[in-house]
């Protein structure tokens, strides 16, 4: 017979015992039957002949046993009985398997809703092959310190071409698109990408073809690919949509296919990479431009272009940063446009996961210490038990049981429990992980794929396996250190009492569980501290009562024959003012302005010279240029430190004139009043009129750069965001501007509308997530840890409540007896605390990145913690101490 | 006289290739052929028997006995013929020898 077939035999034999114990039975009445009938023809009376079968067969039991002894079923037999034995020993102590169950449910939950965030942002392979081999090529500024700047088409054409280190190398760069179907307009993320790109990528369509050269003749978009999400949900998934013509941009393009949705990963981390982004909507990339720039439209001295490329085979990144750098140096030679510049290479997954990875791992982390601190709790309580169990045990292997038997017995008890725990965690997880992508910042990529795959299952399984072989060698490991003859002498009824070592054990665990607590706990402190910063960080403005919402004016209408991109100045600006002055206009509006970027939106940074200082040009950062209307800063509550605002008077036929923040006032001027300076860029003098405060569009984390903001008059922009100051409920103004709009022109969509408020907290959903649920890690931690400190010392005291009587009894004083206890207590727990100390010092390196405002060692943090989990343990010790010392000496006495 | 420790199973082999057969019948044919030298109690015998399925050398299958009863019957497998040849051989050989010490006393 084949292996199988002795398997099925024993799974038969498992499942179907009944059936074989019947059948068993009949073969043997069989043969006592036909027994009989030969004693019957041998001329016995049927009585004789049915008493000598029977005795001549002896015990039917003892057979029967060995029957299934030949079968090979003994083993599994011997297991499952093990398992009925320890459900209903289980089943008959709830509050041991609950609390059991319940502390390592919470364990495993915990870790695997977090392993699974971290398996599929940070561990499932990537959708593009070799994806080792992708490096983002920036572009470097020595003169302003960038490190990280978009590349102009020039140099990534020069790059391309001379390079032999890079096999492809692609362009791409993010913004809104506007779509129109039926009538109405929507906006949605579009990424313009080179063919090279998508090359790079080796990214292939769900249907239909890719980009290819000649798909943009003149720059203008002829076609179009849908990403596979904008597919699914606006086109229900259809293939016939290939072919079919699209209105992008006011533009007619043609649908050439569908890309699938992994091929915009990481391009949202990409932008925010970026010294400076370009606008970008966000979410899953909806459309795919083609993007064929010349070098007339995009000089050399622009630099709007993300840039990936990949690398040939056998080379590494430092080839190719030496290659390319000798290159860059090259074009430095040749193009003045081109100095200080150089190339900083950068793998493509440190871009896109890096930011992320530092928070996942110190997440994993502290749930890693919740799962250890838990498996101590049950570990704690196995001993407990064990102990208490401990005349079981002596009586057993007195009567003659194995090592190995009672070892099999409480590996196959710690194995229901690990079991049980596992399986009420994976559902735990599985409801918590909703709750997890519910609350995570949009900035973790690939957290849409996260789930409950496979792989993290089978990791949760191992988990389990490795906690009921650690937990099933607790009372084993205490069943041989039992004194055999001490435990079965003692009068019958009496506890046990706990070996030195047990103790000893015990006590390792309690300070392991302190130690683990408290390096965590400080942990979170420090980063709920640096969320608590963050969050009081002044944004430069005031963003109560603040509506953002954003339009876009249709270039059909509002361009110039020029081209696309080129805003007819007149037809522009006669729009956006006499939206404001409606807005103004509309009941419950305070105050409104209209800017060219969301307070939040970082824009883009320019280089310029300062007149009469044009030999500086260079050795100073760049300008961040902003567009806004009068009314911008008082909308906004950003105050004015000197010099005066733009007002309705700066148009553009007036002055050119600009106010800088005291950024720019600080890096350029110093000491000096900027205002009345003449600032020089894009062949335009525009002269300093104030001074303002500094805003952080950059993030609440980062400090402004300098900037410059010019009135949106003098630098027309057909995409626009509104903000309104508005009393009550803000956003129950949309209605009224969203008509105020319509009745101005039906054809400019309006979208994009919140909540300034919710876009600063939205801004640091990242560091929110981290710290809450390290909190929520920290809180259970400490939860776990002072159950368990408070477990053993209540055991302890109980041990010694005999102890305690009789020193009662002698008069000892009850203070006295407290005092030692809650000394004892505080003792274990500062070394754990001490522990915990050391602990977190090591791990503040890994909360480097995470933290903002704070030292990972913040001593008062680390203060506050260690009083607090002392104050805790403390109290946790003095519940017990009271309980024993309130006892009856009398009683405590005959608890023995 | 009982079967030989170690025998056991070699002599139900046996039996069983001359036909399928129930357990009680095995025992019966061991005792006839033996001309009642041997007898195989049911003690033995059954735990024999599954220990022989388990390992493949025999089947069981449910049929009716000559008498018109459900019996179980065993009969033997390719891998339980070579296992008996392979039994015979080496008995033959141990008796061969157990004779030749005997009879050169």
């Amino acid at each position: 017979m084949s292996r199988w077939q002795g398997i099925g035999l024993r799974l038969r034999a498992l499942f179907s015992r009944r059936a074989i114990e019947r059948d068993l039975e009949d073969e043997l009445q069989f043969h006592l039957e036909m027994e009989i009938e030969k004693g019957i023809r041998q001329g016995l009376t049927v009585a004789e002949a049915r008493r000598r079968a029977k005795l001549s067969f002896g015990g039917v039991e003892r057979f029967r046993e060995e029957t299934r002894r030949a079968r090979g079923l003994a083993p599994l037999d011997d297991l499952v009985r093990d398992a009925r034995v320890s459900l209903r020993l289980l089943r008959r102590s709830p509050v041991f398997t609950i609390a059991a169950v319940g502390t390592l449910a919470l364990g495993i939950g915990a870790n695997t809703a977090i392993f699974s965030v971290v398996s599929s942002v940070l561990l499932r392979p990537s959708p593009f092959p070799d994806p080792e081999r992708l490096v983002m090529v920036w572009e470097t500024d020595s003169a302003s310190g960038t490190r990280h700047e978009p590349a102009s088409w020039p140099d990534v054409e020069d790059f391309s071409r001379e390079s032999r280190t890079l096999s492809s190398i692609g362009a791409f760069r993010g913004f809104p698109t506007s779509v129109t179907r039926s009538g109405e307009v929507r906006r949605v993320t579009g990424l313009a990408v080179t063919p090279g790109l998508l090359e790079t990528l080796r990214v292939e369509t769900i249907a239909g073809r890719t980009l290819r050269e000649g798909d943009a003749p003149g720059g203008t978009p002829t076609v179009a690919l849908l990403g596979e999400e904008y597919w699914r949900a606006e086109f229900d998934s259809d293939p016939g949509v290939v072919g079919r013509s699209l209105t992008i941009n006011d533009n007619t393009v043609q649908v050439i296919g569908v890309l699938p949705r992994e091929a915009d990963l990481g391009i949202r981390q990409v932008h925010s990479r970026a010294d400076y982004s370009a606008d970008f909507a966000g979410g899953n990339v909806a459309i795919w431009l083609p993007l064929l720039p010349s070098a007339d439209a995009y000089p050399r001295a622009t630099h709007p272009f993300l840039t990936l490329a990949r690398l040939a085979p056998g080379i590494g990144i430092e080839a190719a940063q030496e290659e390319l750098g000798r290159i860059a140096a090259a074009l430095e030679e040749a193009y003045p446009e081109n100095a200080n510049r150089s190339v900083n290479l950068e793998a493509y997954s440190e871009v896109v996961f890096g930011p992320v990875r530092a928070a996942l791992v110190v997440l994993l982390g502290a749930v890693f210490v919740v799962l250890l601190i838990a498996c101590a709790n049950v570990a704690n309580l196995l001993l407990a038990r064990s102990v208490t169990r401990g005349r079981e045990v002596s009586v057993r292997r007195a009567l003659g049981a194995s090592a190995g038997q009672l070892g099999r017995q409480f590996g196959v008890e710690a194995a229901v429990l690990a079991g049980l725990g596992t399986l009420l965690g994976v559902a735990l997880a599985f409801a918590g992980l909703e709750g997890l992508l519910a609350i995570a910042p949009t900035e973790i990529p690939r957290l849409q794929e996260t789930g409950l795959d496979a792989g993290v299952l089978a990791a949760v399984a191992l988990v389990g396996v490795g906690v009921a072989l650690v937990f099933g060698m607790i009372p084993v490991w205490h069943a041989r250190t039992l004194d055999l003859h001490e435990s079965l002498t003692e009068r019958p009824g009496r506890r046990t009492t706990e070996g030195r070592r047990a103790r000893g054990f015990r006590s390792a665990l309690m300070v392991t569980q302190v130690a683990l607590a408290v390096t965590l706990v400080i942990g979170a402190g420090v980063l709920l501290r640096s969320f608590w910063q963050l969050r009081s960080v002044d944004p430069g403005f005031d963003a109560a009562g603040i509506l953002t919402a954003e339009y876009q004016l249709p270039e059909s209408k509002y361009s110039t024959a020029t081209g696309p991109g080129w805003p007819d100045i007149p037809q522009t600006n006669g729009f956006h003012a006499a939206l404001l002055e409606r807005l103004r206009a509309l009941p419950g509006v305070e105050s409104a302005t209209i800017s060219a970027n969301h307070p939040l939106d970082p824009g883009f940074t320019n280089s310029f010279t300062i007149v009469g200082r044009e030999a500086e040009f260079g050795s100073y950062p760049e300008i961040r240029i902003r567009f806004v209307s009068p009314g911008y800063i008082e909308t906004l509550g950003v105050p004015l430190l000197s010099g005066r605002p733009v007002t309705e008077g700066d148009v553009a036929a007036s002055p050119s004139v600009a106010m800088i923040n005291r950024a720019a006032a600080e890096a350029y001027f110093g000491a000096a009043d900027p205002v009345g300076q003449e600032l020089s860029w894009w062949g335009i003098t525009r002269q300093v009129i104030g001074v303002i405060g500094d805003e952080r569009f950059l993030g609440l984390e980062l400090a402004s750069g300098p900037a410059a903001y010019i009135p949106l008059a003098q630098g027309a922009r057909g995409q626009a965001t509104l903000i309104v100051r508005g009393s009550g409920d803000p956003l129950a103004l949309m209605p009224t501007i969203r008509s105020a709009i319509g009745e101005m022109d039906p054809g400019v969509p309006l979208f994009g509308e919140g909540l300034l408020g919710d876009a600063v907290s939205e801004s640091i959903s990242s560091p929110r997530f981290t710290a809450v649920l390290i909190a929520l890690f920290a809180g259970v931690a400490l939860l776990l840890a002072l159950i368990g400190v408070h477990g053993v010392l209540s055991y302890t005291v109980a041990q010694r409540t005999p102890e305690v009587g009789i020193r009662m009894a002698l008069g000892a004083a009850r203070g006295g007896l407290v005092r030692g206890i809650v000394a004892e207590g505080l003792k274990l727990a500062g070394v754990g605390v001490l522990i915990g100390i050391l602990g977190a010092l090591a791990a503040s390196r890994l909360l480097g990145t995470l933290v903002y405002g704070v030292a990972p060692t913040d001593p008062a943090t680390y203060v506050v913690v260690v009083v607090s989990v002392l104050a805790a343990a403390g109290l946790a010790s003095l519940i017990p101490a009271l309980r024993a010392s309130g006892a009856n000496p009398s009683t405590a006495l005959r608890a023995d | 006289m009982d079967v030989l420790q170690g025998t056991l199973d070699m002599l139900i082999l046996k039996s069983l290739s001359l036909g399928p057969m129930h357990g009680w019948g095995v025992s019966q044919r061991i005792q006839q052929i033996s001309e009642d030298a041997l007898r195989v109690n049911q003690g033995s015998l059954y735990p024999a028997l599954h220990r022989l399925e388990h390992r493949g050398w025999i089947r069981a299958e449910w049929g009716t006995s000559e008498n018109n009863r459900r019996a179980k019957f065993y009969r033997l497998t390719v891998v339980g013929r070579r296992q008996l040849e392979m039994e015979e051989r080496a008995w033959r050989r141990f008796s061969q020898g157990v004779d030749l010490i005997l009879a050169a006393g």
